[in-house]
């Protein structure tokens, strides 16, 4: 049995001629829109026709980092695909449109593939982005004590550990455990940087290395019996405006070899792209493979990047991912329209209901206006709503920019261009990230952030119809003709 | 006060001994400054400081007071009391034993108990003392913290063995203290290295790989969060050999390496992990440097850790070693063997009213299925005759009762075991040996293991640590005291 590490999350299981691949990114970088995308870090080539063949593939969710279009369009048409029961539907359109048969699985439900058989278990509670998150586990059809689960973006399932203690399936081998920490270092902005961070709540500690490391390895399999190894995987990209280079804590073959260091026996692998961990009765060793390579001059640049941040860093530049165009005028229109919906999609947000629970902020008592949006643009086009308590919607708002800081206890800011371009499907919400986006929150987590917010209220999961335009502009790229079913997704809901 | 006065000079001295210095002013703290520690004069086992270093107490700089935090042996040694000047201030927390105030003031000292959180004015220092929570171990919360600052900006807390003291915060969010920039954290870890636990620290070859540095650090370092402004933190403790340093050092004992893998991956204050000799100057900025009279050997340390390495596999001696004297005749065994089947009839109804006494009556080791009531052994070698004597705790009796299950089946049917030296348990009932002394000498423990760290320390040495302790028996901790002061006195 073999494990083969292809990049931030995607690997080959492999057994006597047979593979699973998993979150297929084969691609140098990934994102759906032609505007912007991400680096696989480390960076990597994969020869893709040189790769052993693939009997199956499972695709764990729709999140870019997991699934490129380009990467599809790689792979053997007759190859299944499988996903989750809560997959989002145009993903399943889309996928289908380039020629491949897409079956959904549920839970506990075993497929075949040549020598191996997998299946998949439901995540648990989980930032929500997440919860829809499937992960795999795969074993060898003929020989026990083999199995491989990949532990994709978020704890590992409980539902594993249950089945695992129920004696209903066996305590995987290697158990792979997937570093979302994403820690921007001092100085660096990502989309969920709050300047109100000080006297709101602090999520990180400031030993946050060893909170991932004992959550990777130790809290992750706390629940199983001893006896299985951990491979380290995630935290894998370097996005387009991400200024400081790589995320700090995220080389895992170092974190590996401390976890280790701290460890009585050696029981943790730091994967980088082309390990193979292999699997056998002795034991779990590590090879690699002829077929992906690492751009070590390319990584070593973006460390660089990365150590001349730590060391000095440069102030964040607030800029949009589309270039603001003469016609973006016209499209206000739409998007009033648009901001009728999100009001009601604000109201039921976990936001709102922080903003009901403040009375006072810095400018004294609190009226019915808690979370006023800014969207951006040049010639007086720029949108200015603030979400009315009372009103139940967005209305108008005029405060003067240099004050929402200390009017608003939530904010956000963004630019108009981007707006359409996610009404649009050019980009998706979740390419905001990095410097895109100025949001403030005084109370609440990440997750019930302004940030969160609009990834709730724009992303796949509440608007398939906005998945299902980046979709076919995607596949239009690829020469591919949407099918029916994706097209009629993209009308507005 | 001149500016120079206001610097704040910290020098490590080994394990948890600090001197700090201000202008003219020096105070010591938990001061051991020899080779080895340990009250108890009668017993033939030492039990040194790791890393190895020699202090040289005509150089080391004169002392005006001491701080000591609390009676355990790795902090309150009395041999090294009566090395110093006896003009020297001994400060202590309110709580501290009489036990221990009694021996030091026998040497010819005067001790003062301090109250807790109020402000004392030592020197060039300002002090205030806080107390342990009531979320430390039990065994530790008998300690006393300080914080010590000579101006606002320049200060340290010394948090001993302890947590963070919600005391401390709260002080610090009125502004009746400083907020901390330098604070001394203990690595009080002990994890053993491999071969020792095998050999030692839970024999059960049915343990579970307790992979829990990660865990212990994250412990050690939690309360830093709560205190934004701390700039740097000091690693200090786990510094002696255990077991006589026959399996090496703990298994996680070198802070200066952990400090810099924990620097490695950290976005936080920088975490130093100081050898003996370290000296640090808090001025601002922080200044680095060495004593000049400590001699600390780098390549001894190295040397001590590779026998971890080289003891893995190294089995355990059978019988143990004796850690006071042999019986001096048969007649003499028999005695203590009617001593100690006197004190196992209270033994057990006492050590089944502690947390782990009744911990005992619910094992869900999965490793012990069907458990009769009988679940606690003890075994004690070198009775009469030179014969092994063995005693199960049966819980339906609330008894120890003659048992024979061979050895090599202990820990298979006992989920709990404790095996020493019948001299040596015997001598720990005369006061002639500290029962703390056995926790870090060759005596075999075994215990359910369990991941929460809580519960690390739930097994018979500290059920036994509770029960003949200082707290609880102030006359076996007397007996202990009197006899080193008498010794050291002489000596002098």
């Amino acid at each position: 049995m073999e494990a083969t590490f292809l990049g931030h999350q995607t690997w080959l299981i492999s057994h006597d001629g047979s593979g699973v691949l998993v979150d297929p990114v084969l691609t140098d970088t990934f994102g759906h829109s032609d505007a912007i995308s991400s680096l696989v870090f480390p960076p990597r080539r994969i020869d893709v026709a040189a790769m052993p063949p693939v009997d199956a593939v499972v695709l764990s969710h729709e999140h870019s980092d997991h699934f490129t279009f380009e990467s599809f369009a790689a792979l053997p048409r007759e190859t299944p695909v499988y996903v989750g029961p809560l997959m989002v539907s145009p993903v399943a359109d889309a996928i289908e449109s380039m020629g491949f048969a897409v079956h959904r699985l549920l839970p506990s439900q075993w497929v075949s593939a040549g020598a191996l058989e997998f299946c998949l278990f439901a995540v648990a509670e989980d930032s929500f982005w997440e919860q829809r998150v499937v992960q795999v586990y795969v074993r060898p059809r003929e020989v026990a004590h083999r199995a491989v689960f990949v532990g994709i973006d978020a704890a590992i399932s409980p539902f594993l550990i249950d089945a695992v203690k129920a004696g209903e399936i066996e305590n995987p081998r290697l158990v792979i455990s997937a570093n979302n920490s994403q820690i921007v270092p001092k100085g660096g902005k990502s989309i969920f940087t709050n300047p109100l961070e000080d006297i709101g709540e602090v999520d990180e500690g400031p030993y946050v290395g060893l909170d991932v490391l004992d959550a990777l390895t130790l809290t992750y399999t706390k629940d199983l019996p001893p006896g299985c190894e951990v491979a380290i995987m995630g935290d894998g990209l370097v996005h387009a405006r991400q200024q400081f280079g790589p995320y700090l804590v995220s080389d895992h073959r170092r974190l590996a070899e401390i976890a280790n260091r701290l460890s009585v026996k050696p029981w943790v692998h730091g994967s980088r792209p082309g390990d193979a961990l292999v699997i056998d009765e002795d034991g779990i060793t590590r090879t690699s493979v002829d077929w992906i390579e690492i751009d070590r001059d390319r990584e070593q640049a973006l460390l660089q990047q990365q150590r001349a941040f730590v060391e000095n860093p440069t102030e964040p530049q607030f800029q949009p991912v589309l270039e603001s165009t003469g016609r973006l005028g016209t499209r206000v229109p739409d998007v009033l329209d648009e901001l009728r919906w999100l009001g009601h999609a604000f109201a039921l947000s976990k936001l709102a209901l922080l903003g009901h629970k403040l009375h006072e902020y810095l400018n004294g008592a609190l009226g019915s206006r808690r979370f006023v949006l800014r969207l951006v643009a040049d010639h007086g086009a720029t949108v200015q709503v603030a979400y009315d308590h009372a009103e139940a919607r967005f209305v108008p708002d005029q405060t003067p920019v240099s004050e929402l800081l200390e009017t608003f206890p939530f904010g956000l800011e963004m630019y108009l261009a981007d707006f359409v371009g996610i009404l649009d499907g050019r980009i998706q919400v979740w390419d905001l990230d990095g410097t895109a986006v100025n949001a403030w929150a005084l109370r609440g987590a990440v997750t019930e952030g302004p940030a969160a917010f609009m990834f709730a209220a724009l992303g796949e999961q509440v608007r398939p119809d906005l998945a299902a335009r980046t979709y076919i502009r995607a596949l239009e790229r690829l020469s591919i003709t949407p099918n029916r079913k994706l097209l009629e997704r993209a009308e507005r809901l | 006060v001149t500016d120079n006065e206001k610097t704040i000079e910290m020098t490590f001295i080994g394990h948890q001994t600090w001197l700090f210095a201000a202008g003219s002013t020096s105070v010591l703290v938990d001061p051991i400054l020899g080779a080895t520690f340990g009250n108890s004069v009668e017993s033939t086992f030492a039990m040194p400081i790791f890393p190895p270093r020699v202090v040289d107490l005509e150089k080391m700089p004169r002392v005006d007071a001491v701080i000591l935090s609390h009676e355990h042996i790795d902090h309150f040694n009395l041999e090294t009391f009566s090395l110093l000047d006896r003009r020297t201030s001994v400060l202590v927390g309110e709580f501290m034993l009489d036990s221990v105030v009694d021996a030091i003031r026998a040497l010819g000292f005067t001790v003062t108990r301090c109250p807790l959180r109020e402000e004392l004015s030592i020197g060039a220092f300002r002090c205030v003392l806080y107390g342990a929570t009531s979320a430390d171990i039990a065994y530790e919360r008998r300690v006393t913290q300080m914080y010590l600052w000579t101006e606002p900006e320049i200060n340290v807390l010394n948090t001993v063995d302890c947590l963070l003291s919600p005391a401390l915060e709260e002080d610090v969010r009125t502004g009746r203290v400083p907020p901390p920039r330098n604070v001394i954290v203990s690595n009080n870890g002990m994890l053993p290295s491999d071969g020792a636990r095998r050999a030692y620290y839970n024999v059960s070859h049915l343990a579970f790989d307790s992979r829990q540095c990660i865990t212990c650090l994250l412990d050690i370092l939690g309360g830093i969060r709560d205190l934004p402004e701390v700039e740097h933190v000091y690693m200090m403790g786990n510094g002696l050999l255990p077991w006589g340093g026959e399996y090496g050092p703990f298994a996680w004992a070198d802070n200066g390496e952990l400090a810099a893998m924990v620097n490695e991956i950290s976005v936080g204050p920088v975490l130093f992990g100081p050898y003996p000799g370290d000296q640090f100057s808090i001025s601002p900025p922080l200044a680095v440097g060495q004593a000049p009279w400590i001699d600390f050997d780098r390549e001894k340390m190295e040397a001590l850790k590779r026998v971890t390495d080289e003891t893995q596999d190294k089995p355990a001696p059978a019988p143990l070693p004796v850690l006071t004297r042999p019986f001096p005749s048969e007649e003499a065994a028999r005695q203590a063997l009617a001593e100690v089947e006197a004190e196992l009839v209270t033994l057990a109804p006492t050590l089944l009213a502690t947390d782990v006494g009744q911990s005992f009556q619910v094992i869900d080791d999965p490793n012990y299925p069907a458990l009769g009531p009988r679940r606690v052994l003890l075994y004690f070698d070198g009775g009469p005759g030179g014969r092994p004597v063995q005693y199960a705790l049966d819980l339906n009796r609330s008894a120890f009762v003659p048992d024979d299950t061979p050895r090599h089946r202990f820990v298979e049917t006992f989920p709990h075991g404790l095996a020493m030296q019948l001299c040596d348990f015997h001598a720990i009932l005369q006061g002639r040996l500290g029962v703390w002394d056995t926790f870090f000498a060759p005596v075999q423990c075994w215990f359910p293991e369990t991941t929460e760290v809580a519960s690390q320390v739930n097994h018979l040495l500290t059920a036994l640590g509770n029960i003949y302790g200082e707290q609880a028996r102030p006359d076996l901790a007397s007996k202990i005291n009197e006899r080193a002061v008498r010794q050291f006195s002489a000596r002098q």
